[in-house]
């Protein structure tokens, strides 16, 4: 079976098909950027992106995505024209977010959603999208800080919604 | 004059003689002592094993001490760039790594910039000299002549030696018996081509997701393990079946009489392996909450209790303005990264056994599972990755020995991975202790009277750490785990602090603070309702009170008092003020005010600022330092507001972090912190300081709007 993962089509043998896919991406792909932290989607740790939307890969499996597009924490950065990092991770860096660091990815996974979609998110905008991705080193105060930074620093999508 | 560093004037430097713990002591050269936590003294020729130049020219840290959040990998690297004079990228630092140094003490209790600093300072200030004399040997000089660029060494003739030239394809290690001694004071060296502030070690790795941590580890043949585990606590495995899985499903089983695991070639492949394992087991007596609870019901006078923090000679009033009784649950560490280890055995190639984990103590993971095997400590490396979350709870051995165990029956290398139920119920938690504090202040508001008697699990000779004959022995000991924080910072005229450990059926240990973070909660707790009780400030009476060698502590509530324009508990009909402060380890001084808003209808509260002033002395890294800080806020809120485990069916109540509610960002309050940095005071700890004020000053704004103490964890006001 065929899948898309950071705009590379990638092969995983029919077998694996209904496993979760967290386990495909790091153990068959190599992609270990996504992290392992409960399993059954209550701590955010694992969040990819499908077609640009935040999901849990632990709860996705790899026939769940044939014919969409997967981007994982490694692809982050090529999915903006500029090179260099995408303009959460260069937040997350400027605020200097993370302390131990594993549930990073998938905040900034979670993040880089949200802006997608709402470019100038309210704090409760915030605490609605993010209440899912938990950190138990407390870099909430940071992790705020740091999407209200790459809002800012998000020019405008071009097919934004007039309205 | 060139001498060598002596031991002596090295250990009284920096303070390592005072270290140690007492049961090593007790129990020293009794073949049965199973390995323990690594607490031995630095020596000088320990020192001397963390730093190098490479031949590239750059440098080479081989770290004593743990990454595990606390930013301690790039501050010691600011450390040695400003001593060495050099840019922070020809600085690199390793992991403690079993192979490559002495062995060093567990990353515990926040000690690297305590204990660290000037062992750190002082090496590279050694090997600044060294090098600078090597080179003006080459260059045909004296050192005074040469000057240092960062990169070169230049003589006053303008000749050039590049540190890869000084090298010469050998790496230069410092040779105790020809070091000079460090000839600079051991002041922060200004460097302005350095940031006065550095992010965590790694940070463009952990935004782009590159491989940090054990579970990221990748080798060649390598196979995913798991144990069977009990579905109650203490049960034991009477028999265990196999048979229904695929053979082609599983690459080796593992069972020894007392436990059963499996190895598959993919960890989805064991995942639906381990489910059609069939297992019975026998319960003797379940773990039960109420025999828990009865265990730590303070039925004696506190004058009864085991073990003595403080007495004065006259003894408190049995008659006293406040009685309260708290009680504290069970709390759990929940990182995000649950505990992964990887092992692989080597046939015809050292070492014999290669170990990689997220460990706050690779030495005692390395000494435990060469004991297990009867392999000497040269046979087994540990290579420690970046710990996702420690907070205490990487200071044992235990997937790493599953993994060991698993990879030596499976013939290849094997990937542990626990699960988040494994996490709940295999790892060890923060006891549960129940408190009594009596005290009693007289009509112009000082403390005449203090009696605090507490009960609690065990922390540091917990049976998580120690098998049970030792346990035995160490029931008569008093746990300074448990101890930690009990001591009252203000003064009072009779005083009377003791307490007794009561060994649990659950597994408990250290989390954040020790005992502090409980102890003090309830000493702020008593301190505030005593205030009221008086009709007082909550500041003014905590200023009152304080003596004048706790001065560095009135300070932090002063500052914290102007900075929150503290105007007392300021009550309205939605909203509340809550003051509390404490001190860490004899050294840390925090005070903290919390802003609360209520729903009385819905007993729903959310902090929604805290206010902290946090004096650990001379800052090193100060951006790190505030991020520990807001670390210990958060926690001391999930602490008071939510964090809760019991005994319930004979099993921990939580397996999933639905189970276990650690602060969201929904929770999290605005922060806003002062640093405080008194004129020469040494710098010291700042990763469990804060947490012992935080959640006493949210409690306390809460019970300033309902008229109550909080008396139970978490607070729950419907």
């Amino acid at each position: 079976m065929d899948i898309t993962v950071n705009g590379r089509v990638r092969q995983v043998e029919d077998a694996i098909a209904d496993s979760p896919l967290l386990w495909v991406l790091r153990d068959e792909l190599g992609l270990v950027g996504t992290k392992f932290g409960c399993g059954v989607g209550t701590c955010g740790a694992c969040t990819i992106h499908v077609d640009g939307k935040a999901v849990r890969s632990c709860q996705t499996t790899p026939e769940d995505i044939v014919g969409h597009e997967v981007t994982t924490i490694e692809g982050l950065a090529d999915t903006t024209p500029d090179a260099g990092l995408h303009p959460v991770q260069q937040a997350w860096v400027e605020h200097s977010v993370p302390q131990c660091g594993y549930c990073q990815a998938g905040q900034i996974m979670s993040a880089a959603a949200l802006l997608a979609e709402n470019p100038a998110p309210s704090d409760s905008d915030i605490n609605r999208d993010m209440s899912g991705n938990l950190c138990r080193c407390g870099t909430y105060a940071r992790i705020r800080s740091a999407i209200k930074q790459a809002a800012r620093n998000t020019p405008p999508s071009t097919n934004q919604d007039a309205s | 004059m060139p001498n060598v560093l002596s031991r002596r004037t090295f250990l009284s430097r920096s303070g390592w003689t005072a270290t140690g713990l007492t049961i090593a002591a007790t129990v020293s050269g009794c073949s049965l002592v199973p390995a323990l936590p690594s607490r031995n003294e630095l020596t000088e020729t320990d020192a001397f094993t963390w730093l190098q130049l490479k031949p590239d020219g750059r440098f080479l840290f081989c770290s004593p001490r743990q990454e595990i959040g606390q930013g301690i990998s790039s501050t010691l690297k600011l450390v040695i760039a400003r001593e060495l004079g050099v840019e922070l990228e020809q600085v690199e630092v390793i992991a403690p790594d079993t192979s490559l140094i002495a062995q060093a003490k567990s990353t515990v209790g926040s000690e690297s910039i305590k204990d660290f600093l000037e062992p750190v300072t002082e090496i590279s200030q050694i090997m600044s000299e060294t090098l600078r004399a090597r080179a003006a040997q080459q260059l045909g000089t004296t050192p005074v002549e040469v000057a240092f660029t960062g990169r070169e060494f230049v003589s006053s003739n303008g000749s050039r030696l590049s540190l890869s030239e000084l090298a010469a394809g050998t790496p230069i290690l410092l040779d105790p018996s020809e070091a000079p001694t460090a000839t600079k004071p051991l002041q922060p060296k200004p460097a302005s081509h350095l940031p006065s502030s550095v992010p965590t070690a790694r940070i463009a790795d952990i935004v782009t997701g590159a491989p940090l941590f054990a579970g990221d580890i990748q080798l060649p043949g390598l196979a995913h393990g798991a144990f069977i585990r009990p579905p109650q606590l203490g049960a034991t495995l009477s028999e265990t079946s196999f048979d229904a899985i695929p053979q082609d499903q599983i690459l080796a089983r593992y069972f020894d009489g007392e436990r059963a695991g499996l190895v598959a070639p993919t960890q989805t492949s064991l995942i639906e392996a381990l489910d059609l394992v069939e297992a019975s087991w026998t319960t003797a007596a379940a773990a039960d909450q109420d025999a828990i609870n009865t265990s730590l019901a303070l039925v004696e006078p506190v004058g009864e209790l085991e073990h003595i923090v403080f007495e004065t000679s006259g003894r408190p009033n049995e008659q006293a303005d406040i009685d309260l009784s708290i009680s504290i649950p069970f709390a759990a560490h929940a990182a995000i990264e649950p505990r992964a280890a990887v092992a692989r055995w080597n046939d015809k190639v050292d070492p014999t056994l290669e170990i990689w984990t997220g460990t706050q103590d690779a030495f005692y993971v390395r000494s435990h599972i060469a004991k297990h095997f009867g392999l000497s400590e040269k046979e087994v490396i540990v290579y420690s990755q970046r710990v996702g979350g420690g907070f205490g709870s990487r200071t044992l051995c235990s997937v790493e020995l599953e993994a060991a165990l698993l990879a030596k029956e499976a013939r290849r290398p094997v990937k542990v991975q626990w699960s988040r139920p494994d996490e709940f119920q295999e790892g060890f938690h923060r006891p549960p202790s129940r408190h009594r504090i009596r005290a009693s202040a007289n009509e112009v508001g000082m403390l005449t009277d203090w009696s605090h008697g507490f009960k609690s699990g065990h922390v540091i000779f917990t049976s998580a750490a120690m098998p049970r004959w030792m346990q035995a022995v160490t029931s008569f000991a008093s746990d300074p785990g448990t101890a930690r924080g009990a001591h009252l910072p203000y003064a009072a005229h009779r005083a009377e602090i003791s307490f007794s450990d009561v060994r649990m059926p659950v597994k408990t240990g250290p989390w954040r603070g020790l005992g502090a973070a409980p102890n003090n909660f309830s000493i702020e707790t008593a301190i505030d309702q005593l205030a009221s009780n008086k009709g007082l400030d909550p500041l003014i009476f905590r200023l009152a009170n304080l003596p004048p060698e706790h001065k560095r502590l009135s300070a932090c509530l002063e500052q914290v008092a102007k900075n929150a324009d503290w105007q007392g508990r300021s009550t309205t009909q939605t909203s509340a003020r809550g003051i509390a402060c404490g001190i860490y380890k004899s050294v840390t001084y925090v005070a903290v005010i919390a802003d609360v808003d209520i729903d009385q209808e819905s007993g729903a509260f959310q902090v929604t600022r805290l206010t902290c002033a946090h004096d650990c002395g001379r800052v090193i890294n100060p951006d790190q330092v505030r991020a520990q800080i807001e670390g210990n806020l958060i926690w001391g809120l999930g602490m008071v507001k939510s964090e809760e485990l019991s005994v319930k069916q004979g099993r921990l109540s939580a397996d999933y972090l639905g189970d276990y509610q650690i602060p969201t960002i929904a929770d999290a309050p605005a922060i806003s912190i002062e640093l405080i940095e008194p004129e020469n005071a040494a710098p010291v700890g700042a990763g469990e300081a804060a947490i012992v004020a935080s959640g006493a000053a949210i409690a306390n704004a809460v019970a300033a709007f309902t008229g109550q103490p909080i008396t139970e964890l978490p607070i729950r006001l419907l």
